[in-house]
């Protein structure tokens, strides 16, 4: 948020701790929370990370600055990037992971046929800047609330389970014939079977007459206590098991290796299916594991591929990119309606169906190389992609100039349309994206920049110390470069902003809703006149040699940049791992990268890459 | 006439800072009690009330929050008038800094060093994130001992929460109680409170009880439990240390519950003063709207807004009488957040309070008025607990309420001077009727000297960079 400076501002700039940015290549990735602040929000100070491989000098695990003068941190530019020894096996932590409240969800559906999303009930889940996806599990520590709701949901799921008999029929065709003698058989079927789904492993005859023993002793209690009331209770003490909260994992016995254990059989089944689907196993990746499949690197892969290949990994990639870009609230973004008339909720809505179709084409359809010299379905052609996806609102919202010359869309079906390219490139210029990092009706081009520099470009830029930041001075300029002037001609500000303010002076292109404008209006406050300047929309990428003249260039120097497609890598490796990294992950890191870029920067051979690293592949022993 | 008043100090001095429950002696009053005690009032519980934005001090229209006289003899200011029928039941506590989230001392974001030190004198280690050890808020820290063989541990409560760039999630900016490992998330959904809380206020007669509905629900829950609970210690086993210790997490919340069952299916004899509290109907308040809440509170959720006085009011009753059904000893009000982004219909403001704390520029007026409706609120909390008789002595005066904010001020953001109001006990335990001046300490300092209320004999609180040592005079009692 920007606000006035309190009256003793110069005091408490003196107080500003001068090392306070040091750009951090290679540190790990900072979620700048929307308009907390005009800087990138600053990350907890860690141990490495998402290092550029072959980039711009950054060590693995080390803070190296940009070397620019004035900033105390450890610089460094262009040096010799380092190679690790990968030879050991060093997966890293595995920490026990709890199903997030959207799995619990999914695998409720798929367990039980259940589609209410009982979890809504859950209390609301950690938030924090560590935790991006929502799945960290150094963020799940149970609240005392959180069990009391397993409890209660848990109950509405095995009344719902239990409610009929067609419904208990779903769980075992013997509940249609139920007679006094062969009920108790009957829970023992029930059982048998959707224990081992629920557990997702095999189960020991012994946990199984612990559940039938459970069933009689409810059906006990007293004669009201039907076979469905006894059927239920199994299925809630399931369903507050840590066998079905908690991904157990055990691993196997590694010949030579005491320290890690493989991860194999239904737990890489577990594994393999929470990442690309966030649900359960089904029955087929469960008989593959059962088959010995997914006992090898090259089984893994195969697998990976296949539940790539299927249409439930689609929500899981839209899921991630929700989290990644400022898109989920579009529909609900509000511009003050005498400057932007044609805006609305049904715009911002579709904007956001925009860019996920856009993003899905290029990652699961496109086989032509789109955007050269880029592979198809590469990050780097999302960033520099030459089209996007509108139908006739979106259409004539845009106007006929954001496209290629004899475009024409009607109708509401999104549909491929080529844009005008000197308006218009990539991911980063849709309307989406660009109204998605306002957060008022006016522009910033700081909080653009950060959302670059810390979610693209993994820098961690933090909110420097003692330093209340200061709203423009409204009188002071007639575009936003010239109201954040101060930014690089006062040199406390300069020391991040240099890095910033470039990244989001390019975007000045686009307003507030996601429009193209060549000048920007400006009324003067004090004479009321109106201004209409036209836009200088230069910048330019840190790390990357070379300026743009505007937004269409700077992506294209952005898709170049090794810290963009590291960065990038790490983001979906921490939403695979479930953690944050650390600098025992270097080697984690190196493989998936090189596989990455050996790949040309294809993000589903990304993701099949992150099942082949050791993080993914083993665990250190229990 | 004058009367020949004894100072509670000069029967104690000597005692050191040690809190002794001393026999009333009637003179010693004020002559401000309607009714003699002859038997010392312990205090038993603790409740806090979080609200947002701080107070508006300085501004256009002035200082509107500041009382004006001396410390027993003062008037309250336009914002806190609407507590002058309970002025002698509260202390204004002036001159405590949260020096804790501090943002010019510390790295902490300026709204969320606020949330994350209020009630635990930690500080948060950057912006978004929390402290790396979590640092333990006061509640909990008391909890066990105030809520000892009592169904809840503790309960924390909710209206309106989670608003703006939050997004209905548990993060930073809406935090404010801490166990020792993690946030604690607020229950939010009003009739969800009131079925989990007085759903069966009659309790089962426990025992081999045959067809109490009640009492067989809890014995089947119980089985259920028993069961559960054995899972997790097989599979503790199996796991390595650090496995483990997430799995004792859960499992020692998962006794709790089991707990809460047994003293549920054999609670001890109810107290006269638990009565199930009227059912309020909130159509229209969707407890979890901010869901759906946009960063810069333009998402506008009218309907939910317009419930929130009914809402905040059933919830205050509820709390109330959870205490007095002797579900807990600890308990805790949270008005919505940091971000604050909703709006108030029922106030004519058709902006959210971020707005205009500084959103929409700075806006006084508006603020003050927000500001005194919650001192309404909180006049109407102090009320109905004064009201519950507890056996020769109300709610009130076995409890300590603490009411306070993120913020000194809603335009600066500051640190120093923090609205800080507490309520409560009685002159033998904390003296209110008073404004006391702490002279710019850090409010650590507060958290103590509360925490030595309650025979907590520690002297200090919170992170060890901050001056956590108890109130000097003026102190508390």
């Amino acid at each position: 948020m920007v606000k006035t400076a309190a009256p003793s501002g110069i005091a408490l700039l003196t107080a500003f701790a001068l090392s306070a940015c040091v750009g951090n290549i290679g540190s790990e990735h900072t979620r700048a929370t929307g308009g907390t602040s005009p800087v990138g929000t600053g990350g907890t100070p860690n141990t490495g990370g998402a290092a550029p491989i072959g980039g711009n000098g950054g060590s693995i695990s080390g803070v190296a600055g940009d070397g620019a003068a004035g900033v105390t941190g450890t610089g460094g530019t262009g040096g010799a990037p380092v190679v690790l020894d990968c030879s050991a096996t060093a997966p890293g932590r595995s920490p026990l992971r709890r199903l997030t409240t959207y799995e619990y969800n999914s695998t409720i559906r798929d367990l039980l046929g259940d589609t209410t999303n009982p979890g809504g009930a859950l209390p609301a889940q950690v938030d924090s800047k560590q935790n991006l996806f929502g799945n960290d599990a150094d963020e799940q520590s149970p609240s005392s609330l959180l069990i009391e709701k397993y409890q209660t949901v848990a109950e509405s799921v095995a009344a719902r389970a239990t409610a009929s008999t067609t419904a208990l029929a779903k769980l075992h065709s013997c509940a249609s014939s139920l007679t006094t003698s062969n009920e108790a058989a009957c829970a023992r079927m029930i059982a048998t079977s959707l224990a081992p789904r629920a557990y997702r492993r095999t189960v020991a005859t012994s946990e199984i007459d612990d559940l039938v023993a459970l069933y009689t002793n409810v059906r006990a209690l007293s004669t009201t206590m039907t076979f469905g009331s006894g059927v239920a209770a199994m299925i809630e003490a399931m369903l507050q098991s840590p066998d079905f909260l908690y991904r157990v994992e055990l691993g196997k016995a590694v010949a030579g290796n005491t320290a890690v254990k493989r991860i194999a059989g239904r737990e890489m089944a577990t594994r393999l299916s929470y990442l690309f689907w966030q649900t359960m196993p089904d029955a087929t990746l469960f008989q593959a594991a059962d088959a010995g499949m997914l006992d090898t690197n090259d089984g893994v892969r195969q697998q990976a591929q296949k539940l790539l290949d299927d249409p439930k990994s689609h929500p899981t990639v839209a899921f991630f990119f929700d989290n990644l870009l400022p898109i989920p609230d579009l529909a609900g973004l509000t511009r003050d309606a005498a400057t932007f008339p044609k805006w609305s909720s049904s715009i911002g809505s579709a904007m956001r169906t925009e860019v996920q179709r856009m993003l899905e084409y290029e990652i699961y359809e496109n086989t032509a190389q789109s955007a050269p010299p880029y592979a198809p379905g590469s990050w780097p052609a999302i960033l520099t992609a030459p089209y996007t996806f509108v139908n006739q609102s979106l259409f004539s919202y845009y106007g006929s100039a954001t496209f290629a010359a004899g475009t024409s869309v009607t109708g509401t079906t999104l549909t491929k349309v080529n844009l005008n390219t000197s308006q218009r490139l990539g991911l980063m210029t849709l309307g989406g994206m660009t109204a998605g990092s306002t957060i008022s009706s006016n522009t910033n081009p700081v909080l653009r920049g950060s959302f670059i520099i810390n979610k693209l470009m993994c820098r961690n830029v933090e909110l420097p110390v003692g330093f209340t930041p200061m709203a423009p001075d409204p009188y002071s300029g007639k575009t936003a470069r010239e109201r954040y002037s101060k930014h690089s001609s006062a040199a406390i500000c300069a020391q991040c902003h240099q890095y910033l303010d470039p990244l989001g002076f390019p975007f000045e292109n686009y307003d507030a809703v996601g429009q193209y404008r060549a000048s920007e209006k400006w009324t003067d406050p004090m004479t009321n006149t109106t201004y209409d300047t036209p836009i200088d929309a230069s910048g330019s990428v840190p790390g990357v040699s070379g300026s743009a003249k505007n937004a269409v260039e700077l992506v294209q120097l952005l898709a170049t940049s090794p810290e963009v497609g590291s960065c990038f890598a790490s983001h979906w490796i921490r939403f695979a791992y479930g953690r944050s990294l650390a600098d025992v992950d270097g080697c984690n890191q190196q493989t998936v990268v090189n596989a990455f870029k050996d790949a040309g920067y294809n993000v589903k051979q990304l993701l099949v890459a992150i099942t082949q690293s050791d993080g993914f592949l083993y665990r250190p022993a229990q | 006439m004058t009367r020949f008043k004894l100072s509670r100090r000069t029967v104690i001095r000597g005692a050191g800072t040690i809190a002794i429950a001393l026999p009333w002696l009637e003179a010693m009053g004020g002559g401000r009690r309607a009714r003699a005690q002859t038997t010392p009032v312990p205090l038993k519980r603790l409740v806090t009330v979080y609200q947002p934005g701080g107070a508006v001090r300085s501004g256009s229209i002035g200082d509107k929050y500041t009382p004006t006289g001396s410390e027993t003899s003062f008037t309250l200011s336009p914002i806190l008038a609407p507590l002058q029928p309970m002025q002698s039941r509260i202390i204004v506590a002036d001159g405590l800094n949260l020096t804790c989230g501090d943002q010019s001392k510390y790295s902490v974001e300026q709204h969320q060093g606020g949330s994350v030190g209020l009630f635990t004198g930690g500080i948060q280690q950057g912006s978004g994130n929390y402290p790396p050890k979590m640092y333990p808020s006061i509640d909990q820290v008391l909890a066990p001992k105030l809520s000892a063989g009592k169904a809840y541990g503790s309960l924390q409560l909710a209206v309106r929460w989670a608003t703006g760039k939050s997004h209905g999630k548990l993060s930073p900016m809406n935090a404010l109680y801490f166990s020792d490992t993690a946030p604690i998330p607020p229950r939010l959904d009003p009739q969800d409170i009131f079925n989990t809380l007085f759903g069966s206020i009659t309790g089962g007669t426990g025992g081999t009880g045959g067809t109490d509905p009640n009492a067989l629900a809890l014995m089947r829950k119980k089985s259920i439990l028993d069961f559960v609970d054995k899972k997790y210690d097989a599979l503790k086993t199996k796991l390595g240390t650090d496995d483990r210790t997430r799995l004792d997490q859960h499992l020692s919340q998962l006794r709790d519950l089991e707990n809460r069952i047994v003293i549920t299916t054999t609670p001890p004899p109810p107290m006269s003063a638990c009565k199930q509290p009227t059912k309020v109907d909130t159509t229209g308040y969707n407890p979890t709207s901010a869901l759906n809440s946009a960063d810069d509170g333009s998402i506008k959720d009218t309907a939910t807004d317009m419930k929130i006085p009914t809402v905040g009011q059933f919830m205050m009753d509820m709390l109330v009488m959870a205490l007095a059904c002797d579900k807990t000893g600890v308990i805790s009000l949270q008005w919505t957040d940091t971000e604050a982004k909703h709006t108030f219909p029922w106030l004519n403001l058709p902006e959210h309070h971020h707005f205009y704390q500084h959103d929409g520029g700075f806006r006084p007026t508006e603020c003050t008025a927000i500001q005194t409706w919650y001192s309404q609120m909180h006049l109407a909390l102090l009320q109905k607990m004064q009201a519950i008789d507890m056996g020769g002595h109300s709610l009130l005066d076995e409890s300590v309420v603490f009411f306070g904010s993120e913020l000194a001020a809603p335009d600066s953001h500051a640190k120093n001077n923090m609205p800080v109001l507490l309520a409560g006990g009685t002159s033998a335990t904390m003296r209110t009727g008073r404004w006391i001046k702490c002279g710019g300490v850090p409010h650590n300092k507060l958290l103590t000297s509360l925490l030595n209320l309650f025979g907590d004999t520690r002297t200090s609180f919170g992170d060890s960079r901050v001056d956590s040592s108890a109130l000097k005079s003026p102190g508390l009692t």
